[in-house]
């Protein structure tokens, strides 16, 4: 009796034993359950199906998808992401195949990736990841492919993965390097030159280390999604991820994974827009901690189950509570009917005023141009110099100066900033043109009639 | 039965503890101010079955959260006594075992049964823990703790783990400060890992089970306020301006005094000599609860009379291997014909170290006047039941309790937005001397009615609001205590 109490992942126990033979599906299953339940609440709950403030950056400064938005309703693009995510998914099997890593580790690894809010922010919203990660598995699996052909071809997916930011051409180096130590095979020094080829190109045109921000950026708030982050991983999964890193320190087999700890913790606090590539790496030790923690033999063998059980709960009261609240990270109505009014309403050439947060829904709800953006560092010391001005001569003087002519506000900024620039909007040159809700379009008179 | 001796000793130090906690508890009128919070919570229970998450009173009316099992307990027990003197009998009862709970924990680690008597003496007379007019789940929390700790211990023998998961789940509906116990937990998994102890199977067992189930827990009842505040949750949006009267720096003094000096100096020698000289770990447990806990207060995150609380229990149980190391120690010298008087010098050192400042800390218990409750049960026969009055931060739940009106602010912070701003109107309406400051503040917040309490007076330094007239604030209560309404509205426009 005790001995079945202990056999929770054991191969004894015949429903684990079914969920490991046919964990493809079951995985992809419920990666594709997760990720179109997303645009369905978002249906039902929201005034927008595409999550995230990347997708809006996405969707105003790509050519392809401007495209694609203007012969479909720009909604239709979410189908984009999930499509992503399900390859991923798919081309991942292939690649632990040829890996041979453990039934158990693949199984616990995807189900804590696929229940993460990382996973389902990155592959509900169009993000630079989920084509990132498609790229780099694709690149991995045509490297190990037997026919040279294949690991020719392999260039395109590599190149491409170079085309986001430094940073991931960086990941992507230290990743072949790993794979070429781990699995005794050589790679040609061609691949890891066409990366620094392509990256130094890439920097030369102007592409940032970092992609992003494009959300305010808070270190703990950003990693653990309990604590109400954009994305992130599961508190329990952290926990998991101590016990994983505790365990791993022991075994050779897997210090590869303590390589990328001191190559993306610090990058992380920098920007936490890597908090995906951060996610993983957390899910792995946390698969790892997982599988430990539930093969070892427990003297107290109910309380081994209770555990096992908590877990499993909690880290699933973590993804439902993220999807409980997936509504809130599109944008509000009020404020794509206030924007949308701008774009009719407004002059094309006019500049807002607003907070830099705000910046890539201005951009591509009211197609005018943000005076500032959390990502462009060109403005952002005026841009918040204007928002936290008391003097009304300053900050007229600062608006004509930047030509600005538009003041978007929302209930939170007039929170923020009561006793900032909103006490200065009583001056008569300045008239709320338009309210919807918690937003409200402040006309600036450049000059006194 | 035959008792033991030892047994009987405990059963005295049991009655002696709770014959003088209640004879206090009913001498001292009425309760604390933060009481008559978790009465109100009894009081729905009770009446609805569920507690009071969506409260109209408080703040005007707000979303609260908190752990209900104390609150269900004594509801339970409301269904056979009345609630009024089940809020001076429960707390003192249940603090009152802990004299029982603290035997069995030092004895175990001192086997020295004298000893543990002492401890256990010391642990029913701490001046910190007599707040005999306190209705709060600390007094459920405090003994379920040690005894959970003791399940902990004897993890070896049959039943106790059964015993263990029961009291973890109660303490981990009862109060949030359970971390302090796994936190202590995981610093005595790395102290026993940095002094090369083994750590015993089913102890880390159930060490990886209380901090799975406590986080669970909390997600479960916080799911909400973790989302909003994120991990400011544990600072409990106190306002800054009040931080020092949630964590107070005492000075070294007060704090001797609030643990009890002896136990205070022996504690200090014990963990010295367990961590550097014998390496005890059977002391490595209640050691690691020490840093815990003064880690914690360090950071302000827990509040100052728990975190003494929980640190003088600990102090009277490691007591025990002060007293046995003594103990020892005479017996090895020369002057071994001391030891046979070393109980009674201890006697003669604890009785004035612990029984006279407890009772003198009892009497000074920050309670209502009799005067005071009168009044605000006068404002609730005599007001409109919308009506919204203003009083101390701390007089918030008697507004709610008594007088079954919306207060302006209560102690119970979290989810409030502007809590900072609110509490500086507050004051503002008590320091300033204008009355259009003060309009405009009842007239922003919707405030109908004033409380000026003797408390209040005393406090600021007033007999009357410095603003008040007769056009605009009508005394409508007279006695010690004033009350007035508010009869103008400042229009901004």
């Amino acid at each position: 009796m005790n001995q079945n109490k202990n056999n929770i992942i054991g191969k004894k126990n015949p429903i684990f034993n079914h969920l490991l033979i046919y964990q493809k599906k079951y995985i992809f299953g419920l990666a594709s359950l997760l990720l179109f339940l997303v645009p369905l609440i978002n249906f039902f709950k929201s005034d927008s199906l595409l999550i995230g403030p990347e997708s809006y950056y996405f969707l105003s400064h790509s050519a392809l998808l401007q495209s694609l938005a203007s012969h479909f309703t720009y909604e239709t693009l979410i189908i984009i992401p999930i499509f992503l995510g399900l390859a991923t998914l798919y081309l991942f099997f292939a690649l632990v195949e040829k890996l041979n890593l453990s039934d158990k580790f693949t199984f616990f690894f995807l189900l804590l990736l696929v229940m993460s809010p990382a996973f389902i922010y990155t592959y509900s919203s169009l993000t630079a990841n989920s084509f990132y990660f498609l790229l780099i598995i694709a690149t991995l699996l045509l490297l190990m492919q037997e026919k040279k052909m294949f690991t020719y071809l392999a260039i395109i997916p590599l190149i491409l993965a170079t085309f986001f930011d430094v940073f991931s051409s960086l990941m992507l180096f230290v990743l072949l390097i790993i794979y070429a130590i781990t699995q005794k095979k050589n790679i040609s020094y061609f691949y890891l030159g066409v990366i620094v080829f392509s990256s130094i190109i890439q920097y030369v045109l102007g592409q940032p280390f970092f992609l992003g921000p494009f959300h305010a950026e808070k270190i703990i708030h950003n990693l653990i999604s309990d604590f109400g982050g954009l994305s992130g991983v599961s508190f329990f999964a952290i926990l998991l991820s101590l016990i994983g890193i505790s365990i791993t320190w022991k075994r050779k087999k897997l210090y590869w994974g303590y390589i990328f700890l001191p190559l993306l913790l610090p990058f992380y606090f920098f920007s936490t827009q890597i908090i995906f590539p951060i996610s993983i790496l957390i899910l792995f030790f946390a698969a790892v901690g997982f599988v430990k923690l539930f093969e070892r033999t427990w003297n107290l063998a109910p309380i081994k189950q209770i555990t096992f059980f908590l877990l499993i709960l909690g880290i699933l009261f973590s993804t439902l509570s993220y999807l409980d609240r997936i509504d809130q990270l599109t944008p509000p109505g009020d404020m794509i009917e206030t924007l949308t009014w701008i774009s009719y309403n407004t002059g094309n050439e006019v500049t807002i005023l607003s907070d830099e947060s705000y910046g890539d829904y201005i951009t591509f709800f009211a197609k005018r141009k943000a005076f500032s953006t959390l990502y462009e560092d060109e403005h952002t010391d005026i841009n918040q110099n204007l928002l936290e001005n008391t003097n009304v001569i300053g900050f007229i003087s600062l608006l004509e100066n930047q030509s600005i002519s538009i003041l978007y506000i929302s209930k939170d900024m007039k929170k923020t900033y009561k006793d900032n620039f909103i006490i200065l909007l009583q001056n008569e040159r300045f008239k709320l043109i338009h309210s919807h809700g918690d937003y409200e379009v402040w006309a600036f008179s450049p000059k006194e009639a | 039965m035959q008792l033991s001796r030892t047994q009987k000793w405990l059963l005295v130090i049991f009655i002696i503890t709770l014959v003088t906690r209640l004879i206090l508890a009913f001498t001292v009128p009425n309760l604390t101010y933060d009481s008559y919070f978790h009465l109100r919570q009894v009081d729905e229970i009770t009446r609805t079955g569920t507690p009071l998450f969506e409260d109209p009173l408080s703040y005007g009316g707000r979303t609260l959260h908190y752990l209900p099992f104390f609150h269900y307990l004594v509801a339970f027990l409301n269904l056979f006594l009345p609630l009024g003197l089940l809020a001076k009998i429960v707390p003192n009862v249940l603090l009152s075992l802990l004299p029982f709970i603290v035997f069995a924990l030092s004895k175990k680690i001192s086997n020295n049964e004298t000893a543990a008597l002492f401890s256990a003496f010391i642990s029913g007379f701490l001046p910190i823990l007599f707040t005999t007019n306190a209705f709060n789940p600390l007094s459920l929390f405090l003994p379920v703790a040690f005894f959970a700790l003791y399940c902990f211990l004897n993890i070896d023998k049959r039943g106790f783990a059964l015993y263990f998961l029961l009291s973890f789940f109660i303490l981990s509906v009862t109060s949030s400060a359970t971390f302090l116990l796994i936190v202590g937990f995981i610093i005595y998994f790395i102290l026993s890992v940095i002094e090369k102890k083994k750590i015993k199977k089913p102890e880390l067992e159930l060490i990886i089970f209380s901090v799975f189930f406590y986080i669970w827990i909390q997600f479960v009842f916080f799911k909400n306020v973790l989302i909003s505040e994120g991990a400011r949750f544990i600072w409990q949006n106190v306002p800054t301006q009040i931080l020092t009267q949630y964590f107070p720096q005492i000075s070294i003094l007060n704090a001797l005094l609030l643990v009890s000096i002896i136990p205070f100096i022996a504690g200090i020698f014990v963990v010295y000599q367990s961590l550097f000289q014998l390496q005890n770990q059977r002391a490595f447990l209640f050691i690691s609860l020490v840093i815990s806990t003064t880690l914690f207060s360090w950071l302000r995150i827990i509040e100052f009379n728990l975190a003494l609380s929980f640190f003088a229990i600990i102090l009277a149980i490691l007591f025990s291997l002060f007293y046995t190391y003594l103990s020892d120690l005479f017996a090895k010298t020369k002057i071994s014909e001391f030891k046979k008087h070393l109980a009674l010098i201890m006697v003669i050192l604890l009785l004035p170290t612990t029984i006279l400042p407890s009772i003198n800390f009892a009497e000074k218990q920050n309670t209502p006047l009799d005067s005071e409750i009168e009044a605000f049960t006068w404002l609730n026969e005599h007001t409109a039941k919308n009506a919204k009055v203003a009083g101390l931060l701390e007089e918030g739940h008697l507004i709610t309790y008594y007088a079954e009106r919306k207060n302006l602010m209560d102690d119970q912070f979290n989810f409030i937005e502007n809590s900072e701003d609110l509490f500086s109107d507050l004051n503002a309406l008590f320091a300033t001397p204008f009355e259009t400051q003060a309009l405009d503040i009842t007239s922003q917040h919707g405030i109908t009615y004033l409380v000026l309490t003797p408390h209040a007076q005393r406090k600021y330094g007033i007999k009357n609001f410095r603003y008040q007239t007769a056009r605009c604030f009508k005394k409508i209560y007279d006695e010690e205590t004033k009350i007035y309404q508010v009869d103008c509205i400042l229009d901004k426009k």
